[in-house]
């Protein structure tokens, strides 16, 4: 393809312009010079000037002759009075030969001297005339010189002739026309003088006409000639404006515009979505800035094409991943369970804020059969996708091999195929429900908080290995016995390996010591106590690793729920004798004297017909909390006398006794049940 | 409940072990209903581990059956049992020993 020549848009327009404009001022000047031109030889053709010739032709010459026959009045004159023999000066004769030739020139002068000088306007020029044989010469001349209006004209050809050496001063005749439309004198007139002649020598009469005059004359002797320049000069104008606007209008206007269509076309395709080409490249095989633009936004269209393709695909990927990401995130938070696992005589819930979407902690609990439960936490090495699905397996594994605590097989199953080197760190337990009998393993994880008697405290435990490390690892495991009312606070690095923006690890320290500060809370009241003391220390850090926090409560409450009449009723005593086992024969006594004031009043008194009703028994730390629901009718014991049905008995004697023998009561209808919860401090 | 009753002349003896309370009681208010011919009767706590206000009201059926608190007589209480009478004011309507 032959390569475009390139020619810039300022070149392309001022060039032509500026040749234009110097044509046209050559053009101008030229016109006007010929039509002056014109016009002097129109002048100079009229017969009384067709025989002038110029001062310096005349003496290149040297030939005197040529003027001897003039037309003009003045040699007309001069040639018929023309004296036989030479004339003394200062004789009549001379005198009045003088005066004919002063009188000839002075009519010639009144009738033709503007016409006869205006060629010659710029130049110092001349009629010559001389008689040979008289040595006698007539000079007709003229100049453009100013002249001072107040000294003689006189005085100034007289400086010619000086220079000339023929000029004698003596004689001299002329007169004075003076200008004044154009502020300048202009002198005219003929002069008669007597020179030596350069040859003949001997003193000759000269006679010299002399006429200034101004281009002024010139001009209104040729009217057409404004005309003509006007005329010349507008064409030139009208020619060099049609220029420049073609110019302008196929080099600038039309691509401009044609640029800015396809450029608002553009934008209207990107704003409907459907990105449509709207440049095409250019043609032009001369190239210049806007066919550059055209072919930058040809260009840049281009690229936006295949960026927005980019983009399209990229975040429909994006989207993709993110919404695979979602659905592992939601399998993984599937994998671990959302409620709390409850039992008559225990309660494990769990709590997991994943710092990725997707992360490598775990937990989970299960009932194993009637009498067993098993939970763990375990951390997987690794962050992110890689861990979450190591992870997964591993919940697999666990939970079927904690069945019966076979953590050795688990291990080894862990190990297979681990090309990654994965490995997890886990506490494992399984609890008799029963007998509080729990066996554990804490494979390489951290401490196990264990509330006994009040206290947060480290449980104690055989050091063990990782799993997923050591193939045939024998994993050793302890044996606790858990009383009512114990807790276990099960947590990943996430809560002890927390960072603040110091740089500083929140510690076991200070999870043992949030613990013992909150001990008497439920345990979802613990997950929240720890994960806000968590975050104040971690203050505007990011969340840098999963939290995940498990908590095991044994035997901590109880719920009795029995029928509403005296066979339900017997069921009360052997529930809170079992509940409150080892607390002292007093407080179950005394206990058992409210509860029975309480559940009979609620049975006989409540009409609760065959609705069941609920006895809570809660161990807290330091009291027994005892909740009693029923849906019979509202009734308030604390305030509202029961309808007595022994006209004969002291009536009230129950609530009395209840008051008397606990900390709090209070009631409450909530819906369409009478709730009373009374309090029992344990004192020590 | 284990009830044990014996007769002393007039006055009846009824040694209780275990709790008289709402599940109890009709079982001693039978069996007190069963005895006849006696002024006095004379409860011996010592092996009752509690009684509830349904125990109180056959106490204080027993005192109107036999006209004042000098004929009811209760001994050997336990600490639980006394700070109940006291709480009710049951101490002043029997014979506390």
């Amino acid at each position: 393809m032959k390569k475009n020549r390139r020619v810039s848009l300022s070149i392309a327009i001022l060039v032509p312009t500026i040749l234009a404009f110097v044509l046209s001022l050559g053009g101008i000047y030229a016109g006007a010079y010929f039509v002056l031109q014109d016009a002097a030889f129109q002048i100079a053709r009229d017969d009384d000037v067709k025989d002038l010739v110029t001062v310096d032709s005349l003496y290149s010459d040297g030939n005197y002759g040529l003027l001897g026959y003039s037309l003009t009045p003045i040699s007309k004159a001069y040639e018929e009075n023309k004296p036989a023999a030479p004339l003394t000066p200062g004789s009549p004769e001379e005198r009045a030969y003088r005066t004919l030739i002063q009188t000839a020139a002075s009519s010639y002068l009144a009738s033709s001297t503007s016409r006869i000088l205006e060629r010659y306007a710029t130049t110092f020029m001349g009629i010559f005339y001389e008689d040979m044989a008289a040595n006698r010469m007539v000079l007709v001349c003229s100049s453009n010189n100013v002249i001072d209006p107040s000294e003689q004209t006189s005085l100034y050809l007289g400086s010619f002739f000086e220079r000339n050496e023929w000029f004698d001063g003596d004689s001299f005749y002329g007169e004075t026309i003076v200008d004044k439309t154009l502020g300048r004198m202009f002198t005219s007139g003929i002069f008669l003088c007597d020179v030596a002649h350069p040859t003949l020598g001997g003193p000759t009469y000269r006679y010299w006409l002399i006429r200034e005059t101004s281009e002024k004359d010139v001009y209104s002797a040729t009217p057409a000639f404004t005309r003509l320049f006007a005329i010349v000069a507008s064409a030139t104008l009208v020619v060099l404006s049609v220029i420049a606007f073609l110019l302008l209008f196929f080099l600038v206007i039309r691509p401009t515009k044609r640029l800015s269509a396809s450029a608002g076309a553009y934008v209207a395709s990107v704003q409907s979505g459907v990105l449509e080409s709207k440049f095409e490249l250019s043609t032009r095989r001369t190239r210049n800035e806007l066919t550059e633009l055209n072919d930058s936004f040809y260009f840049a269209q281009e690229a936006i094409a295949v960026y927005s393709e980019e983009i399209r695909s990229s975040t429909a990927y994006k989207e993709r991943v993110n919404a695979e990401l979602a659905l592992a995130e939601r399998i993984q938070a599937s994998m671990v369970p959302s409620e709390p696992l409850f039992g008559d005589d225990f309660e494990i819930r769990g709590h997991m804020q994943p710092a990725k979407e997707v992360g490598g902690d775990l937990y989970n609990y299960f009932r194993v059969d009637e009498d067993h439960v098993a939970f763990f936490i375990g951390d997987v090495s690794g962050k992110g996708v890689p861990a979450a699905l190591f992870m997964a397996k591993t919940s697999a594994a666990l939970r079927l091999g904690l069945k019966d605590l076979d953590i050795d097989n688990v291990n080894n199953f862990l190990c297979q195929n681990n090309v990654e080197n994965f490995f997890v760190t886990a506490f494992l337990a399984l609890l008799n429900v029963k007998t509080g009998e729990m066996r554990y393993v804490n494979c390489g994880h951290e401490p196990v908080f264990y509330y006994h008697n009040g206290v947060y405290s480290a449980l104690p435990e055989k050091p063990n290995f990782m799993l997923g490390c050591l193939d045939d690892f024998n994993y050793a495991a302890e044996t606790i016995r858990l009383k009512p009312g114990d807790r276990l606070f099960l947590y990943t690095d996430g809560i002890s390996e927390a960072m603040n923006e110091a740089g500083e690890l929140y510690g076991k320290e200070r999870i043992l010591a949030c613990l013992n500060a909150h001990g008497g809370l439920p345990s979802g009241e613990i997950f929240r106590a720890i994960a806000e003391d968590v975050r104040r220390f971690v203050g505007n850090a990011e969340q840098s690793d999963d939290e995940c926090m498990v908590a095991m409560d044994f035997a901590r409450e109880k719920e009795l729920t029995f029928s509403a009449d005296r066979e339900g009723l017997a069921n009360v005593p052997p529930f809170v004798d079992a509940f409150l086992e080892g607390k002292g024969e007093r407080l179950i006594s005394e206990l058992q004297i409210v509860l029975d004031e309480l559940c009979s009043n609620a049975v006989f008194y409540s009409d609760s017909g065959d609705k069941p009703i609920t006895l809570i028994l809660r161990d807290d730390k330091d009291a027994i909390h005892c909740t009693l629901i029923d849906q019979g009718t509202p009734f308030n014991p604390l305030t509202d006398k029961p309808e007595k049905k022994d006209e004969d008995q002291p009536g009230g004697l129950g609530i009395i006794t209840a008051l008397a023998l606990t900390d709090d009561i209070s009631y409450e209808r909530l819906d369409d049940r009478n709730v009373l919860s009374l309090v029992k401090k344990i004192k020590s | 409940m284990e009830i044990v009753k014996n007769k002393e002349g007039a006055t009846l003896l009824v040694a209780l072990k275990g709790r008289l309370d709402t599940n109890t009681s009709p079982e001693l208010e039978a069996s007190l209903e069963k005895e006849e011919g006696f002024t006095d009767v004379r409860f011996d706590f010592g092996q009752l581990e509690y009684l509830s206000s349904s125990g109180l009201r056959l106490l204080f059926s027993c005192r109107k059956k036999l006209g004042g608190a000098e004929h009811v007589i209760v001994e050997n209480a336990n600490e639980v049992v006394r700070e109940i009478f006291r709480v009710t004011g049951f101490d002043r309507q029997i014979t506390l020993k």
